[in-house]
């Protein structure tokens, strides 16, 4: 019997510190828009309070947010979508509302983001979680329940579309 | 020239949750804490002593180590211990509910034979209790009629699944206490589901728990999974009711010494241990201050709390291993004299033989079992 037991930290205050502006990053990507997203963490991190089990790491604990939270988004198109059965992609997305921090992104006028967010949303979340969160492909895939392949066509297709999207203002566009 | 990819994450990076949007949020996680699963036993009903913690690894463990027990079970009868006298209105409820289920004691653990209820195709019940004075761990099972319900679960290590049911526990006399619920899958070839109760509850008269009448009801048996949905496995009407009849393991040791603790005066009240559990009590020259405003913990406030509740506990097993239970349950009472009573009591993460823990350290102060 090890002395080594330690239990989770989840107080509410870390809880918020490490994870509310990932989850507001997730609910931009997913639904274009911020509006929801203070909701979005308040039901994700009350899950990640009531969920008896440890995480292996903080690495783990944190592809569990933004599992718990893209699904949360998911679950949102969908019901707003009239269409409760269709794919994702035909998914008519919920037009973006103001919401906290959309103004200074506004204010940015950053064609690069415009661009990554008129992605379809496979793309989108594949551009997201592997190239902002930094998660390899096959942990995107697992992420996102789709295959390591999936997830490498998705990114190439993205590459492909924000480089013709950009073209002539940005030169050294990843292959 | 600036990469596209690099001017993406920069315009990701502006993107953050406004300051006072995040401290409604922190304030709203402390109120969902605080009604944290209200149909099933609260973790932690008395004061905690920092924040409230999930002491899972050490849970996960006591279903192993109850399995263990069981396997161990063996031998006679022993009467359920005498003196505790029913609280009228639980003979009462005994008369018009029926007769609680009489529990069979086989060595340490009690087996309550005939607790059980069916409802929509699904069977619970309690096979095994174990515990010592204000202590206890009831083991259950959930058969289901249909095998195809349990089909596709997701099973953590050790079988273990993410519990979110309302089953729920009430030992008649017992006014409350903490605990946790587990539930898991110890054979995913068969139909049937384990859960484990482990409670510490606190009795009006101090008369122990042994023999009094426990009540167990669920309406529903609920997961919560790796993708962050709610799965409904079980949904009926579960009543029954056993008698906590098992031996009480609990072995006082020597107490009155003294010590310190962050430059304050400590005397040592009162150390027990059982095969689940050990609990300390003692006196500490110093107060905490009302630092706290509702929903909010100062780090000063945390910092007089640990001053006064902090005193390290361990408790060392014969084979060398150790259990910390500094951090656990516990409660204070500030007295007249300037001084605090502190009371501290936590399971293992084991079901063990009092024979084998070798001694509680408290503070510096080491108190051997074999002295008891």
């Amino acid at each position: 019997m090890a002395c080594s037991h330690s239990a989770p930290d989840r107080d509410p205050e870390r809880l918020v510190r490490d994870y509310a502006d990932l989850v507001l990053r997730v609910c931009y990507t997913y639904l274009r828009s911020t509006a929801d997203a203070e909701d979005v963490c308040q039901d994700t991190l009350v899950k990640l309070i009531y969920r008896d089990e440890p995480f292996r790491d903080s690495g783990h604990e944190r592809a569990w947010v933004v599992r718990v939270a893209s699904n949360a988004c998911r679950n949102l198109l969908r019901d707003r979508s009239a269409h409760r059965e269709a794919d994702l992609d035909s998914v008519p997305e919920p037009a973006a509302a103001e919401g906290p921090g959309e103004g200074e992104l506004r204010q940015r006028d950053d064609r690069v983001l415009a661009a990554v967010m008129a992605l379809p949303l496979p793309q989108r979340e594949a551009v997201y979680l592997h190239y902002y969160e930094g998660y390899p492909t096959r942990e995107v895939a697992r992420i996102v329940g789709a295959t390591d392949e999936a997830v490498r066509q998705r990114l190439s297709r993205a590459r492909t579309r924000l480089r013709d999207d950009l073209k002539g203002d940005y030169d050294d566009f990843p292959a | 020239m600036t990469s596209p990819l690099d001017s993406y994450t920069a315009s990701m990076d502006g993107l953050r949750l406004p300051d006072e949007a995040k401290s409604r949020m922190v304030e709203a996680l402390r109120e969902a804490e605080k009604s944290a699963r209200p149909a099933a036993p609260a973790e932690v009903l008395t004061m905690p002593v920092r924040h409230p913690r999930r002491r899972v690894r050490r849970w996960a463990r006591v279903a192993a180590g109850l399995a263990l027990a069981l396997a161990l079970g063996g031998g006679g009868t022993v009467a359920v211990a005498a003196g505790v006298l029913p609280n009228p209105a639980d003979v009462l409820s005994d008369v018009f509910g029926g007769a609680p289920a009489q529990t069979e004691l086989l060595n340490e653990v009690g087996h309550p034979i005939g607790a059980s209820a069916t409802s929509n195709g699904v069977t619970v019940t309690a096979e095994a209790v174990v515990g010592d004075r204000f202590n206890y761990a009831v083991a259950y099972s959930i058969e289901f009629d249909d095998p195809a319900a349990l089909e596709g679960l997701e099973l953590h290590g050790g079988g273990k699944l993410t519990y979110v049911g309302d089953a729920f526990l009430r030992v008649d006399g017992t006014m409350g206490g903490g605990g946790l619920v587990r539930l898991y899958d110890a054979d995913p070839g068969d139909n049937t589901l384990q859960l484990v109760q482990v409670m510490g509850v606190q009795t009006w008269n101090d008369a122990g728990i042994v023999g009094r009448t426990a009540r167990f009801s669920m309406s529903k048996l609920e997961i919560f999974t790796d993708e962050g949905e709610f799965k409904t496995l079980a949904a009926g009407d579960w009543n029954l009711k056993f008698e906590m009849n098992y031996v009480d393991t609990t072995v006082d040791l020597p107490a009155g010494q003294s010590t310190t603790w962050l430059g304050s005066a400590v005397t040592i009240d009162a150390v027990a241990v059982s095969s689940l559990g050990v609990t300390v009590d003692y006196t500490i020259d110093r107060q905490t201050r009302d630092l706290a405003l509702p929903g909010e913990v100062s780090d000063e406030a945390l910092a007089e709390q640990a001053a006064v509740m902090g005193l390290p506990v361990i408790v060392t097993f014969a084979d060398g291993t150790t259990f910390d239970a500094t951090d656990t349950n516990g409660s204070s009472a500030k007295r007249g004299d300037g001084t605090s009573t502190v009371s501290k009591a936590t399971t293992y993460d084991r079901i063990v033989t009092v024979g084998d823990i070798v001694s509680v350290t408290v503070g510096d102060v080491e108190i051997p079992v074999s002295a008891a």
